[in-house]
């Protein structure tokens, strides 16, 4: 990457060069094309990014009630809840007037023809391996009642490893499925887990490392990449934090990442118990506020993992309403309204 | 209710504003008159509920996002507009889907100039790169995204050097470098072409 001439553009863009400079700059674009055309990229991605910036906070909550109109308005796919099975045929007749592939060509006809052989031939498979799942459903009460009422606190308190929180061991007792309802099984699978692992799982996305990885952390930042957590846990227990190269703000940003990535080692390392206490101290080390809510966004992803729904619903509100990182903003929101959440706090109030 | 013209302003426009007050009224109402004609292009061309929930929403936001940056007013039928910007976003997954060029024979019944056609393929294009640029500024580190973003936040690059405690002189560096970072990971991606930066 070229930095002098992206800082060129950028003065360019900016009105920053003199009378002279932007001329010669200008007659350079207008011999080479190369040029010209990653000024007026950058200069897209500026403006428009610009915009973006501008609406985000309006558009997010415009996204909002467009989402709420379209539960009216749109059917939700079952299947993605509730464990259902509902199959979507992948490619169906295009016969319909307003769609149609060009006339001249016959080769896509064919190929349309082909897909759609293989794909009745498919969905016949799939059929069968329906009827045999429903029936070996009715023939197992235990998990058609789990299917659909997750039993969470249960299974919180007192792990049932025989099916309930064990996806891979229900699978064998089911009996192994046929390749083709490998998927769908796995989505019904995940209906047999408790609702936090489900949250847990579909809201949980390893962070990555900072851009600048110099310093004390550089041997786990190397390891965390490779996902060599093990390894990374260490390097940060045996890295001297003190040994930053600038001033006392540098420390403090050391001592953040230090339990920051210790915690998302074990997270991503499956030890979440262990990553708790890290995040806490993150939290409290923090150097601005917005790592501050990512690492609050973690632990409250920790905490649902554990069962802990309390402090995660308060972690989240205070999340879902700092305007200092909306990314995490959006997410916690959209959390918050999840009904496996409210289900599994209702659960846990119950009891 | 036809006889719109590149100057007058149709009476839709309405359902502009009330994307861009966000009201809820109003929207149920769209909702209530145009989702219904979506639902059913997509159902008819392969998709599903979810694919047309997802579809008229984007298109919802690509006229709010050109709205909001344009000052764009409709001079067409609400409908044809976004029944327009729909078929585009659909067609773009199918090509996807598929990986062959297929059509649609016409926007039934409208009388839509070529401004108007051009207009909803340029809402659309914004709105793919906008969706671009976002999946990869996430890929970038968090001091770059931080740095972009203040920096695209109205700030000078000097409010965005205080704000992050270093230099002016570093914060520009910065800039430039996580610019670069950025504008190659588009460069990159195998949709940058399509996009007619």
């Amino acid at each position: 990457m070229d930095e002098a001439l992206f800082e060129k553009i950028e003065q360019y863009l900016n009105g920053e060069l003199s009378r002279e400079e932007h001329l010669l700059f200008e007659s350079e674009m207008a011999a080479n094309e190369e040029l010209a055309s990653l000024v007026k990229l950058y200069d897209t991605v500026e403006t428009e990014m610009k915009n973006n910036e501008r609406n985000r906070e309006d558009e997010m909550q415009l996204k909002k009630t467009l989402e709420q109109l379209n539960e009216t308005y749109f059917k939700k796919e079952e299947s993605e809840h509730r464990g259902n099975i509902k199959f979507k045929e992948e490619i169906s007749p295009v016969e319909s007037p307003k769609f149609e592939a060009p006339r001249n060509d016959t080769k896509i006809k064919r190929m349309m023809w082909t897909k759609l052989a293989v794909a009745a031939a498919i969905l016949g498979f799939i059929a069968l391996g329906v009827t045999w799942y429903l029936h070996n459903l009715k023939d197992n009460p235990q998990i058609a009642v789990n299917n659909n009422q997750p039993d969470s606190s249960k299974t919180v308190t007192k792990p049932d490893t025989t099916h309930v929180n064990n996806p891979d061991t229900a699978h064998l007792q089911e009996n192994i499925p046929p390749p083709n309802l490998a998927k769908e099984n796995k989505k019904a699978a995940l209906g047999h887990q408790p609702n936090q692992e489900v949250l847990f799982a579909s809201n949980y996305k390893r962070d990555v490392t900072p851009d600048d990885k110099e310093g004390p952390l550089e041997d786990a930042f190397y390891y965390y990449d490779k996902g060599d957590y093990k390894n990374a846990i260490a390097a940060i227990d045996g890295a001297d934090l003190n040994n930053t190269r600038g001033p006392e703000t540098d420390l403090k940003l050391t001592t953040f990442y230090a339990h920051y990535y210790k915690a998302q080692s074990y997270i991503a390392d499956n030890d979440v118990v262990k990553a708790i206490p890290e995040l806490k101290k993150a939290i409290s080390e923090s150097p601005d506020s917005s790592l501050q809510i990512k690492a609050q966004w973690y632990l409250a992803l920790a905490y649902i993992k554990t069962g802990d729904l309390k402090p995660a619903e308060e972690l989240l509100k205070h999340i879902a309403e700092n305007s200092a990182d909306l990314e995490h903003k959006s997410k916690a929101q959209l959390l918050l309204k999840k009904r496996e959440f409210e289900e599994a706090l209702l659960k846990k109030r119950k009891n | 209710m036809s006889h719109s013209n590149t100057i007058n302003i149709h009476s839709d426009q309405k359902y502009i504003n009330a994307l861009l007050n966000n009201d809820r009224s109003l929207l149920e109402e769209l909702y209530r008159k145009y989702s219904g004609k979506i639902k059913g292009m997509i159902l008819k061309n392969n998709g599903s509920e979810d694919d047309a929930a997802d579809i008229f929403q984007e298109g919802l936001l690509c006229i709010y996002n050109k709205a909001k940056n344009e000052n764009f007013t409709l001079t067409c039928p609400f409908d044809a507009f976004i029944y327009l910007i729909c078929k585009n976003k659909w067609l773009n997954v199918l090509n996807k889907r598929v990986t062959s060029k297929v059509t649609f024979t016409d926007v039934e019944g409208y009388n839509l100039t070529e401004d108007t056609v051009k207009l909803a393929e340029v809402c659309t294009l914004q709105q793919d790169r906008k969706n671009l640029l976002e999946e990869k500024l996430a890929e970038l580190g968090e001091s770059c995204k931080k740095l972009l973003r203040l920096s695209w936040s109205g700030k000078s690059m000097n409010e965005v050097a205080d704000e992050l405690n270093v230099t002016y002189g570093y914060a520009r560096k910065k800039k430039t470098e996580c610019m670069g970072k950025l504008i190659q990971l588009v460069k990159q991606s195998p949709q940058f072409k399509s996009l007619k930066w």
